[in-house]
């Protein structure tokens, strides 16, 4: 009966959900997608970061901008509350990849992905790889690769989660998570729907020169209204399997910063799959569409749909070598109020992943992707990895870690064809990208300390700017060579029935831009230091508390130094019960308190951030 | 005794210590006096709001940036849209923070008054002034940008500081007074609208075409209006989007508001921005370079076509002949010191990068190169 009861819940959900009416078009959009799904194996030398998986717990009712907020290698750019990009590395959010499933999410015509409409609650696990990785994951992949991971259990065993969230500024979140099987079937979805006025204090951008300050006021168009499913469909076979994931979004927001301007965003992907696996080989086939709508102030028009269609065949040969052979085509066609020359692309590539257990404590990875586009000629991408264990003991361990890739980003739909301003002739950026690490755990009773280190060099060329000359236009202009450290540092301790756990992570970046040929030390929006504390103290699995603090060092918005921004510090609390109640019910209760201290902070200068603010989640779980 | 009055000595040179170490000291504060010289408005960065104001003296021939930071110790916090000099007072265009800033110049740099600024002060763009009334073309709230539907003009009462709204659809942009009529450009409406400035109301139009954006008086019955990027684009290929028939100057008859003559620029720029001769026979614009067939082919076998660099040129408003000037440039806007006899052209390189000012003799040779800050738009002179 429950199972039926949840069947019937997964219907009319996605009928709801779906059951949007949007224009249409009357000619067939095809898509893109990159491949991307598990190629992290091949990704040896690289920096991979693994967000806390306490980030991602407590914040299920939050989007991905809180997740990353506090994690240091990242840094967020917002636009306010409602738009958030990410970069690494000191290069844009253009030149990161955000991946689900094998979909690359960033948007066509702008480039990137506004982070600020993924929601965590879709998601349990979140990892970046660091560095250009254009062999394994193709364009964008030029400073980092964020890849966003949904799996539930494979088990016929019945799930329902039910949650709600109170929070300042009139914040209201709902969420309803379900799952069940029949036979081989599994069914799973995830649906939410967030309401936020977000009516917070912020100082008015024009100045009282009268009493000499700047007077508070309440922001008046920055709501927030989001709404999303997620359904997955699964058949389990002898060696094989059978997936179908659909991830509806409608994103609705008030553009902070305007009188009255708004922006929605209707977003549509849908995977299928077939997974083959025998001992020493598999083969996965999976077609992908991808459909992205946008409308600005409810007449303007931004809108891409795109199929492509993946194939992989891995080996894995006796000698301890994996091997992936793939590839993949898809068909671009966008609708843009602003393209008058409109026009379909295509986009191929193939590649070749290659890893080899050198011995018991080497590993090799080399990979190679040619991609094909019909605009252009892009560079073949390699890389080329090792991994050394060179102590490996159970309570003692010490790893070397290098790697060299080649990345690229095929220039942007906006870029070439944004009204009269858009420039054809524009070329990829490309980079190379050189990483160093070393990676340590001892164990010493009850403490268990970690420790990475990891140098990098990343260069970008052909960097795209917009520039004005007499009109706004895009150009190669830029390069940069940016160098940095990112470390971070934890100590776990068991006693008796507490566990604390103690994270630190800090980033130091050296930037060397080159813009109209003049060189600078710094790159707007970029600080050269951040770093991050998280303390996490639990009594056995029933209670916790959570202390994070993050801090972002002084940047510049603009080549001039107009304004000197950053140098902020952000601390949040956050406490969580579970409660068992009666028979199979269980109850967690989260409360968190967000920028303790009340700092009216700006990230970008006039897009004021909320200050205090408080948020109560309830869970129920069946 | 001796002691006491050696105490009463002491104590009474620290107290004068103490007051005199805690004096405001006014002159110690860094200020810029904006006297005598160009006042070069600075939009900055797109949407960052980071406009500014650079002063060049004549007499010593050095510029100062960041005068508006420097003399009131915050940032302006908007981006310059325009500006004018009234009565001795500067009268600045806040774009992105939808305000009017009055500032003081006699007899110094000062802000006595906040900015005019709420909900009757949306996007606004440019502005007149005569006697005490500020006229400033405002966009509104824009929902269809080829629309622009809720444009209006605020007038303003410079002594009172109230704002009455006239409402008029079309984006209204340049403005221009002559006599007791005021002009307002409608960029989406390829119009120039009427209003009579004792009525405060608009009386007529004048259907001109194309974009219309700035306007200047050339006498007391003649205006001209420069049309500038038509963005249709519709048009193809994109060398043609521009509309070059389109482009140019119209020179408008004010006794009985027609179009009396029409010169086609099918290259200028996209701002329309120009200037005046002293004697108003001539015009200064900033163009965008002719285009031209490079006489190869693209992968489909079409001709490829290129746009030459920026230049300035100058138009003969009787004959409609164009002479270039100077060229290669990131040209933006062309200012004319009719004291100086001098041209200030200003320069931007991109949307992020310090631009410059070059001041430039009649026959255009170059007299001085200015660096000042990001987005030059206006220079003035004061």
């Amino acid at each position: 009966m429950k199972k039926i009861v949840i069947f019937a819940i997964l219907y009319c959900i996605v009928g709801l959900i779906n059951a949007q009416h949007y224009k249409t078009n009357d000619t067939i959009r095809l898509g893109e997608v990159s491949v991307n799904k598990n190629k992290i194996n091949y990704a040896i030398g690289h920096n991979k970061i693994s967000i806390d998986s306490t980030l991602i717990n407590i914040n299920q009712s939050n989007n991905l901008t809180t997740v990353l907020s506090n994690t240091a290698s990242v840094n967020i750019l917002q636009t306010g509350v409602s738009l958030a990009t990410l970069s690494v590395r000191g290069v844009s959010s253009n030149h990161v990849a955000v991946n689900f499933d094998g979909i690359n999410l960033n948007s066509l015509t702008l480039g990137h992905s506004n982070i600020s409409d993924i929601p965590m609650f879709f998601f349990n696990d979140v990892d970046l790889t660091m560095g250009s990785a254009g062999a394994i994951y193709g364009s964008d992949a030029i400073g980092g690769t964020l890849n966003l991971k949904s799996t539930p259990n494979l088990n016929s065993k019945s799930e329902i989660e039910l949650r709600q969230d109170f929070g300042s500024f009139s914040r209201y979140f709902t969420g309803l998570k379900a799952k069940t099987g029949f036979g081989n079937y599994i069914f799973s979805i995830a649906a939410y729907n967030k309401d936020h006025k977000n009516d917070f204090e912020v100082y008015d951008n024009v100045y009282d020169h009268i009493k000499k300050r700047y007077p508070k006021v309440k922001e008046e168009n920055a709501a927030i209204q989001n709404k999303g499913a997620l359904l997955q469909i699964f058949k389990k076979g002898t060696n094989s399997l059978i997936f179908f994931k659909g991830w509806f979004e409608d994103n609705f927001h008030e553009i902070q910063g305007t009188e009255n301007e708004v922006m929605s965003n209707k977003r549509h992907r849908i995977i299928a799959g077939y997974k083959y696996n025998k001992k020493s080989f598999s083969i996965d086939i999976s077609p992908y569409y991808v459909k992205d709508y946008q409308t600005y102030n409810k007449n303007d028009i931004i809108a891409t749909e795109r199929f492509c269609i993946n194939s992989t065949i891995k080996l894995k040969t006796n000698f301890g070598s994996n091997i992936e052979l793939g590839g993949n085509y898809k068909f671009i066609n966008p609708n843009v109020h602003a393209y008058k020359d409109k026009k379909s692309e295509t986009e191929s590539s193939l590649f070749i992943l290659y890893k080899q257990k050198i011995t018991n404590n080497i590993d090799l990875s080399t990979n190679f992707r040619q991609q094909f586009y019909s605009e252009y000629k892009i560079p073949l991408t390699p890389s080329l990895g090792i991994n050394y264990r060179v102590i490996n003991r159970d309570n003692f361990n010490l790893t070397l870690n290098a790697n060299y890739s080649k990345g690229f980003k095929i220039p942007t739909l906006n870029s070439r064809y944004w009204g009269n301003v858009g420039n054809p002739d524009i070329k990829p950026e490309k980079s190379n990208n050189y990483d160093f690490g070393i990676k340590s755990q001892i164990k010493k009773g009850n403490l268990t300390s970690t420790l990475s280190l990891n140098a990098y060099y990343l260069n970008v060329n052909n960097l795209i700017i917009w520039i004005t000359s007499p009109t706004l236009k895009p150009e190669n202009r830029d390069k940069v060579k940016n160098k940095g450290i990112e470390s971070s540092i934890e100590f776990k301790y068991n006693l008796s029935d507490f566990a604390l756990i103690y994270k630190g992570a800090y980033n130091y970046l050296k930037v060397q831009q080159i813009n109209n040929n003049i060189e600078y030390d710094f790159i707007e929006y970029s600080p050269s230091q951040s770093f991050t504390n998280s303390l996490k103290v639990q009594y056995k699995k029933k209670l916790y508390v959570y202390l994070t603090h993050n801090y972002k060092g002084k940047y510049y918005d603009d080549i001039a130094k107009s304004h000197k921004l950053g140098n902020i510090s952000l601390y949040d609390i956050n406490f969580g019960y579970n409660l068992k109640l009666i028979k199979k019910y269980n109850a967690k209760f989260n409360f968190s308190i967000n920028n303790i201290t009340n700092n009216l902070y700006e990230i970008k200068k006039g897009y004021g951030m909320p200050g205090r603010n408080y948020n109560l989640g309830i869970t129920l779980k069946i | 005794m001796k002691n006491l009055k050696f105490f009463l000595f002491i104590a009474i040179i620290a107290i004068s210590g103490v007051f005199t170490s805690c004096s405001d000291d006014e002159d110690s504060k860094p200020f810029i006096d904006v006297k005598d010289g160009a006042i070069v408005l600075q939009y900055g960065s797109y949407q960052k709001q980071n406009g500014e104001i650079s002063f060049y003296s004549y007499a010593s021939q050095q510029v100062n940036n960041s005068v508006y930071k420097t003399n009131t110790e915050v940032d302006y916090g908007a981006s310059i849209e325009s500006g004018i000099i009234h009565n001795n007072k500067l009268i600045l265009m806040g774009n992105e923070a939808d305000k009017v800033d009055i500032i003081d110049l006699d007899p110094k740099f000062n802000i006595t008054s906040n900015p005019i600024s709420g909900s009757d002060i949306i996007k606004p763009k440019h502005c007149v002034a005569k006697g005490n009334k500020l006229y400033v073309s405002c966009w509104g709230s824009v929902a269809d940008w080829n629309v622009m539907a809720n444009s209006y003009l605020a007038i303003i009462d410079l002594t009172t500081k109230e704002i009455k709204k006239v409402a008029k659809a079309g984006g209204l942009f340049g403005l221009a007074i002559q006599d007791n009529k005021l002009y307002a450009a409608s960029y989406m409406k390829g119009e120039v609208y009427i209003m009579d400035l004792a009525s405060e109301t608009f009386t007529g139009s004048i259907t001109i075409g194309s974009h219309p954006r700035f306007i200047k008086v050339i006498n007391d019955s003649k205006i001209i209006v420069s049309h500038n990027n038509s963005q249709d684009y519709s048009v193809t290929p994109a060398k043609d989007r521009f509309s070059s028939e389109k482009l140019g100057l119209s020179i408008i008859n004010t006794t009985d508001n027609t179009v009396e003559k029409f010169i086609k620029i099918s290259t200028i720029g996209a701002d329309g921005n120009f200037d005046l001769s002293s004697d108003k026979s001539k015009a200064y614009i900033v163009a965008g370079g002719d285009w031209y067939d490079t006489g190869e082919k693209d992968k489909d076998g079409k001709a490829i076509w290129k746009q030459k660099p920026a230049n300035v040129s100058s138009v003969d408003l009787t004959s409609g002949e164009l002479t270039e000037k100077i060229s290669g440039g990131k040209y933006q806007a062309i200012d004319f010191n009719s004291e100086k006899n001098q041209f200030y052209i200003s320069e931007s390189p991109d949307a992020k990068t310090p631009g410059s000012v070059t001041i430039y003799d009649t026959n255009f040779k170059e007299i001085k190169k200015l660096s000042v800050g990001i987005a030059p738009k206006q220079v003035l002179f004061y």
